[in-house]
């Protein structure tokens, strides 16, 4: 494999980990809190046909299509924050509805709205331009960080942002201790519904952000179930990084690896079905599940980690 | 004796009237919804109505696959565990049932060869349940998100087979589709309904249904899974096996998704296609929880999501109202319920801490 080939590889890993790293990220943030938000799905896709609907209204306006995506989002989150709080709904089957209803409403208005079926490009659309960052893209290997979207290096900002806010602030404080113990968080005033309102409409928001970033910057349309299970590989990476901002990211980024090498296969004319090469990142995300889910189990039997314990107990 | 009779049907009547009530609600927002939309707004409400009346084949066609899913659901769910890869589990059924379908002498006696046919898919949707279940069990992975990511691969898997290995040979280059299956596999239609595709699986729904209540309510294997599913520790006390409750259970689920999809290649299509299947399992769920996971109620509400589903394609057919807003009221039906039916539990669960971080259980 020439060097070339290996960046052109990094470069699309980077560019299929984004929508996944900004589901994510607001995902984790739901997790830390105590909400089990399978939702992402549904929320991804709705922002997905969100900014494809504003673009089209906008003539052609992306960054118009971004926002649009962002604010409908949260808007259509906020239907799961409500019934999570207010009605106390069961966090998964909410999750599942949601992404029923993203599914049902989206093809509706595909209809409706645009009168086609399946898919839709709109008439125009200025494609946003990549960015090329001086020095950096002239470094072998390390240029595939160069050349992304803005949206990109966005997400990467969004790390350090969302470590920030969860590890040094109140409301990350917050967040934790309503995962943690509802009743004690309450106790110390903290208001959990409040906390759980901000956090699905944080990861509302940022989904939305990532379908749109499917559909207008990857491609320039929207089609039926365009997510492909995008969401769920998500809320798996976040759960293998521990809900960690660092950690789950560079998740997403192995997962993103996964479906660049079967892209790269497929180019370089290997003999393999695309259906296998597409099911790459679901077979890895069972393998991350297995993983995470095996170690948890041994922390919480103490047989690794809590070195102290250990030490006590020996 | 009579006193507590009476009170079991006033409150059995009372849980009707609830779910019944849901519905209603979910109509109308509905027909708010076309209404909204410049489409005719008793569109939903005539297309139920037609399926329960003038084209109940159509309706029993859809039912057939609804109810099964939903007793697929309501089998794992009275023991807490949430199978939400129906959808995979009937995926490999189907891939089972074609692969040996295709394989099976052409003069084969057709019951013998219906009866492989359907074994073959049962076996394929159990085994295919089992990397979940002992994903759960040995590993303590969350059911939940395995089940998700199963299905994806299992939907690709079945694209991969009718691309490559059970392609037909002499379909044209835009059909991605399996060869049609030797007439002896063919699960016979209703002929009552001729021409429609309503089939004999109805008869096999039943037939599970009245398995499952037996088992639930006459077993004490389904009093095992109920208490396992409520208290798992009393369960272990009392000498039960959760692990292998869990496994049985899975297994049962995953079979009865094995049958929907040898239904839907041997009675409605005949051949194996790519993306059949237009997400029954989670269709399933709700179908499941309107029922209250009672098997008998379950048939009930698989015939209304039938008819429902039934309305919404003679609509989009005969006027332009999408079909999608089927799945609207379905979702509409589906959050209603999440939020009603989690109270009586939500007292129990909140005293013990719930461990979501950790593995996302």
């Amino acid at each position: 494999m020439s060097i070339a080939v290996i960046s052109d590889t990094l470069a699309s890993m980077i560019r299929i980990a984004t929508p996944l790293m900004l589901m994510a990220l607001g995902g984790l943030l739901c997790q830390r809190a105590g909400v089990f938000n399978i939702a992402l799905e549904g929320f991804s896709l709705v922002g997905a046909f969100a900014a494809i609907a504003v673009v089209q209204f906008t003539g052609g306006n992306v960054w118009a299509g971004l926002i649009g995506a962002i604010l409908v989002g949260a808007l259509y989150s906020a239907l799961f924050a409500l019934f999570i709080t207010k009605f106390k709904a069961d966090n998964i089957i909410a999750s599942i509805a949601m992404n029923m209803l993203g599914a049902g409403l989206t093809s509706y208005l595909l209809r409706a709205m645009f009168g086609v079926q399946g898919a839709y490009s709109p008439d125009k659309i200025k494609k946003l331009e990549m960015i090329n960052i001086p020095i950096i893209k002239d470094i072998p290997i390390l240029k595939c960080i160069s050349g992304q979207s803005v949206v990109t290096y966005f997400a990467i900002l969004l790390i350090v942002v969302i470590y920030i806010m969860l590890f040094k602030t109140r409301l990350g404080l917050s967040i934790c201790a309503v995962g943690e113990s509802e009743v004690a968080a309450k106790t110390a005033g903290i208001k959990p519904a409040l906390v759980k309102w901000q956090v699905v409409l944080i990861s509302g928001a940022l989904s939305g952000l990532a379908g749109a970033y499917l559909s207008t910057i990857s491609v320039s349309q929207f089609s039926e179930n365009m997510i492909q299970g995008r969401g769920f590989n998500a809320f798996t990476a976040l759960v293998f990084g521990n809900a960690h901002p660092v950690f789950s990211s560079l998740v997403t980024l192995l997962f993103g690896f996964a479906d660049a090498i079967g892209i790269r296969l497929e180019l370089v004319g290997m003999n393999i079905s695309p259906s296998i090469i597409q099911m790459f990142p679901f077979l890895f995300a069972i393998l991350a599940l297995a993983v995470s889910s095996y170690t948890t189990k041994l922390k919480v039997k103490g047989v690794i980690g809590h070195k102290k314990k250990k030490e006590k107990a020996a | 004796m009579k006193n507590k009779e009476n009170n079991r049907i006033l409150s059995a009547a009372g849980i009707v009237g609830k779910q019944v009530g849901l519905i209603i609600i979910a109509l109308i927002l509905a027909t708010i919804f076309l209404a909204a939309s410049g489409y005719e707004p008793l569109a939903i409400v005539n297309g139920i109505l037609e399926g329960l009346t003038v084209d109940v084949a159509g309706t029993i066609r859809w039912a057939t696959p609804l109810v099964l899913a939903g007793l697929a659901i309501c089998v794992t769910y009275k023991a807490e565990v949430f199978n939400l890869g129906v959808d995979g589990q009937l995926y490999m059924g189907a891939a089972a049932a074609t692969a040996v379908a295709v394989n099976l002498p052409k003069d084969m006696n057709h019951l013998v060869s219906l009866l492989i046919v359907f074994l073959a898919a049962m076996a394929a949707g159990a085994l295919f349940a089992m990397i979940p279940a002992l994903m759960k069990v040995y590993l303590d992975t969350n059911e939940v998100v395995s089940t998700l990511l199963l299905n994806f691969i299992a939907a690709l898997y079945v694209e991969y087979l009718v691309t490559g290995p059970l392609r037909d040979p002499e379909a044209g280059t835009n059909l991605n589709a399996s060869a049609v299956l030797g007439e002896n596999t063919w699960l016979p239609r209703i002929s009552f309904f001729e021409p429609s595709s309503a089939n004999v699986g109805f008869y096999i729904a039943i037939v599970v249904m009245i398995i499952l209540t037996f088992v639930f309510f006459r077993t004490s294997f389904g009093h095992e899974i109920k208490i396992v599913g409520s208290n798992p520790v009393l369960a272990k006390y009392a000498g039960m096996k959760p692990k292998k409750t869990i496994l049985q259970v899975m297994a049962m689920s995953g079979a009865i998704a094995g049958i929907i999809g040898a239904v839907e290649v041997t009675a409605v299509q005949h051949r194996l296609l790519a993306g059949f299947n237009p997400d029954f399992g989670f269709d399933g769920i709700v179908v499941s929880l309107l029922a209250n996971n009672n098997p008998i109620g379950v048939l009930f509400s698989g015939i209304f999501f039938g008819a429902l589903k039934n309305g919404g394609i003679n609509m989009e057919r005969i006027t332009d109202v999408p079909s999608a807003v089927t799945d609207i009221v379905t979702a509409i039906i589906f959050i209603t319920i999440s939020a009603k039916f989690v109270i009586p539990k939500l007292r129990r669960k909140g005293t013990e801490k719930t461990p979501v971080r950790q593995g996302g259980k």
